[in-house]
């Protein structure tokens, strides 16, 4: 249409910019799709709900991201929806912590946040990929802006506590050195002949070529000190490029041995970026990962009751049953009725729950266990990561038991303070965190972190540790499938008149977006038992 | 042993940070009793606290929120060994398997100590070997 008396045929992007102009975007991404832009994801655009039968009920448990989703999807789809929430606050693991913030954790221990205004940390999830395409479309539905956040950072640290001399090495530094001496080994037996290699000695010779243009290497396929290597790797602290005459002149740096490497180990950490769920970009939402809760509570608010601890769920042929109680102990409980119910409540807590379900789906429940985990936000009164070690962003990651530090996304180059992400423990340490007092564990991770950077000792200011094993509404971080099979399929199929959701009915375990998959296909399947009931 | 000096430490450091110079003990370095594979810990006591009581309470006492994790004192159920052997090797809803995490003799030990700790006062005799009897018998159970 835009080019009528031009003989060629419109381009793939006039196709498209056609079809999304007459039929809307989940049109498009269809569209795409059979155009070969296939993306990654089974999300295909917003969820079309059509012919809901006239007052139907759902009460959803859990105003999490799940929770949430289901409801507005099922209410703008014209059904009558009521969600109970355990927490005094929406968003589930959702979830921001901002100066001003206090939370408990089971066994008493209270920890009041003291950032600074504008400071944060998300002790929940903090990253966003960018083929999560629910999750991103959500988050242009419903105003919520996203800021690149760094994952990758070529002049953050690898560390370990037995290799050169526990000192931190610039993973860029680890990488090319890396790439570069196994390139080099790889080369020369090929030119050797010594490598049994299927490739024709036409394939050899470009093999040959490209791994000395990959790998750095010189004339004699060799991997060393020069200017040509220090593209890559870095210069010297005193022989960077500079201008005019004093100390002009670059200089070559000196790789790290291939021995000092391979004992380091850290080439176990060298693909960490590189798994798919991590490629860049990634994003984070401005202000906090919980500004995406806030944005959902805007559209459901009014549907929530707060405070409110599921007791006892009934199911019968026509019909759901939630009795509950005020969760602080206080506040008065009641039974919410239903024709249908989605249930976020993590399996860690709905198996204790007096729940009339099938005995598969019991078995199921208690069969399925979650990863502990525990995170420390540390706020600093300096960005020293920043000016002292130009680090912007992105992830050290450290043999110690805090596993690595995060550098904040938000804010870089900012003379004011910034919250690292101190730790994220895994494993049987994180059981010995989450043994310890907030101020031990505080106190631990700040001894480990300052044998990366010294400057903790004088530029800490306040932080907070939690162990989301103590989370009284989780009782554990997130869902840890050894093997879905059958199983999973009973977890994520409607048992009467409930169905589960949440990440642990995903193949997304602790990602948002199996959240959100997941409540829409739990709403999915209320709607088309509505639809078949009339 | 050396665990046993941080309440000191913290006694010391405010707010929430030693100086180095006042510290006894070098924490960076300090044994958290496990490493990412395993717990190293061989003595009952020191395992219940550093990977159960977290959950379980200091003193078994459990914790209450919009689930529990169940108090182990004074708890009958302990009678006999095979029921905190299964869950502990196997898990339960909340509690993980800690199956790979310990060995036949620490589970031996941590389910010793339960038994005769925290108000509890049963036989107290499993062994390593009862415990290797058993995980092959858990692990023949979930394959069946």
């Amino acid at each position: 249409m835009s080019h009528p008396s031009n003989a060629q045929p419109p381009s793939r992007r006039d196709l498209l910019k056609m079809i999304g102009l007459a039929a809307g975007s989940s049109t498009m991404l269809h569209a795409m799709s059979s155009l070969g832009h296939a993306r990654q994801s089974p999300y295909k655009g917003p969820i079309d709900l059509s012919g809901a039968p006239e007052g139907r009920k759902v009460v959803v448990l859990g105003a999490g991201l799940a929770g949430m989703c289901a409801a507005l999807e099922l209410r703008s789809a014209g059904y009558e929806v009521s969600i109970l929430e355990y927490q005094k606050r929406a968003g589930g693991r959702c979830w921001t912590l901002k100066g001003g913030d206090e939370f408990e954790e089971l066994g008493g221990y209270k920890q009041k946040v003291e950032f600074s205004k504008g400071q944060y940390i998300n002790i929940g999830p903090w990253r966003i990929p960018h083929h999560h395409l629910a999750l991103l479309d959500y988050c242009h539905r419903l105003n919520v802006p996203l800021e690149v956040f760094v994952q990758e950072n070529q002049n953050a640290y690898l560390h370990s506590q037995t290799a050169f001399d526990g000192k931190p090495i610039r993973y860029g530094h680890a990488w090319a050195d890396y790439v570069g001496q196994i390139t080099e080994l790889l080369a020369k037996s090929v030119d050797k002949g010594r490598l049994d290699s299927p490739l024709s000695k036409e394939d050899t010779e470009i093999l040959l070529e490209s791994l000395k243009s990959f790998g750095v290497l010189n004339k004699d396929y060799a991997y060393e000190a020069s200017l040509d290597t220090a593209e890559y790797r870095g210069y010297p602290d005193a022989g960077a490029p500079g201008g005019g005459l004093y100390n002009a002149a670059p200089e070559p740096s000196e790789p790290i041995e291939l021995t000092d490497l391979l004992k380091s180990r850290f080439w176990e950490k060298m693909r960490n970026h590189t798994t798919y769920r991590h490629h860049a970009p990634m994003f984070q939402p401005v202000g906090g990962m919980e500004e995406i809760a806030h944005a959902f509570a805007r559209e459901v608010e009014d549907l929530i009751t707060y405070n409110a601890k599921v007791d006892r769920i009934k199911q019968t042929e026509n019909g759901v049953e939630v009795e509950y109680s005020g969760a602080d102990g206080e506040g008065s409980g009641g039974v919410e009725t239903a024709d249908y119910c989605v249930c976020t409540i993590p399996f860690t807590i709905l198996s204790q729950l007096e729940v009339d379900v099938s005995a598969d789906m019991r078995r199921v429940m208690r069969a399925l266990h979650y990863h502990e985990a525990v995170k420390a936000g540390l706020e600093m009164k300096r960005r020293f990561w920043e000016r002292d070690e130009q680090i912007y962003g992105g992830i050290t990651l450290t043999d110690l038991p805090i596993a690595e530090i995060s550098y904040p996304s938000a804010e870089m180059h900012s003379d004011g303070p910034g919250v690292l992400l101190g730790a994220y423990v895994y494993g049987p340490q994180a059981y010995a965190f989450n043994s310890m007092s907030p101020k031990e564990r505080l106190e631990t991770v700040l001894e480990q972190g300052a044998k990366i950077h010294p400057q903790y000792r004088d530029e800490f200011s306040n932080g907070v540790v939690l162990s989301w094993h103590r989370v009284p509404w989780m009782l554990g971080c997130y869902s840890d499938w050894d093997d879905r099979g059958r199983d999973y399929e009973i977890a994520a199929t409607m048992d009467n008149r409930l169905v589960c959701a949440g990440e642990h009915i995903s193949y997304l375990p602790g990602w948002q977006e199996g959240s959100l998959l997941s409540a829409l296909d739990a709403v999915r399947q209320v709607h088309d038992r509505a639809v078949k009931e009339g | 042993m050396r665990y046993l000096i941080v309440p000191l430490l913290l006694g010391l450091a405010a707010p929430g940070f030693a100086q180095e110079e006042e510290s006894p003990v070098d924490v960076g370095r300090r044994d958290l009793g496990s490493t990412l594979e395993k717990f190293t810990d061989s003595d009952g006591a020191e395992l219940y606290r550093r990977a159960c009581s977290g959950c379980h309470g200091p003193e078994g006492e459990g914790a209450f929120g919009a689930g529990k994790y169940p108090a182990l004192a004074a708890n009958p159920r302990l009678g006999h060994p095979r029921y905190p052997v299964n869950l502990i090797l196997e898990g339960n809803g909340a509690m993980p398997s800690f199956a790979d995490w310990l060995d036949d003799e620490q589970v031996a030990a941590v389910v010793t100590y339960i038994q005769t700790n925290m108000g509890n006062d049963y036989a107290g005799e499993v062994t390593a070997e009862d415990v290797s009897r058993m995980r092959e018998e858990f692990a023949d159970l979930d394959e069946g």
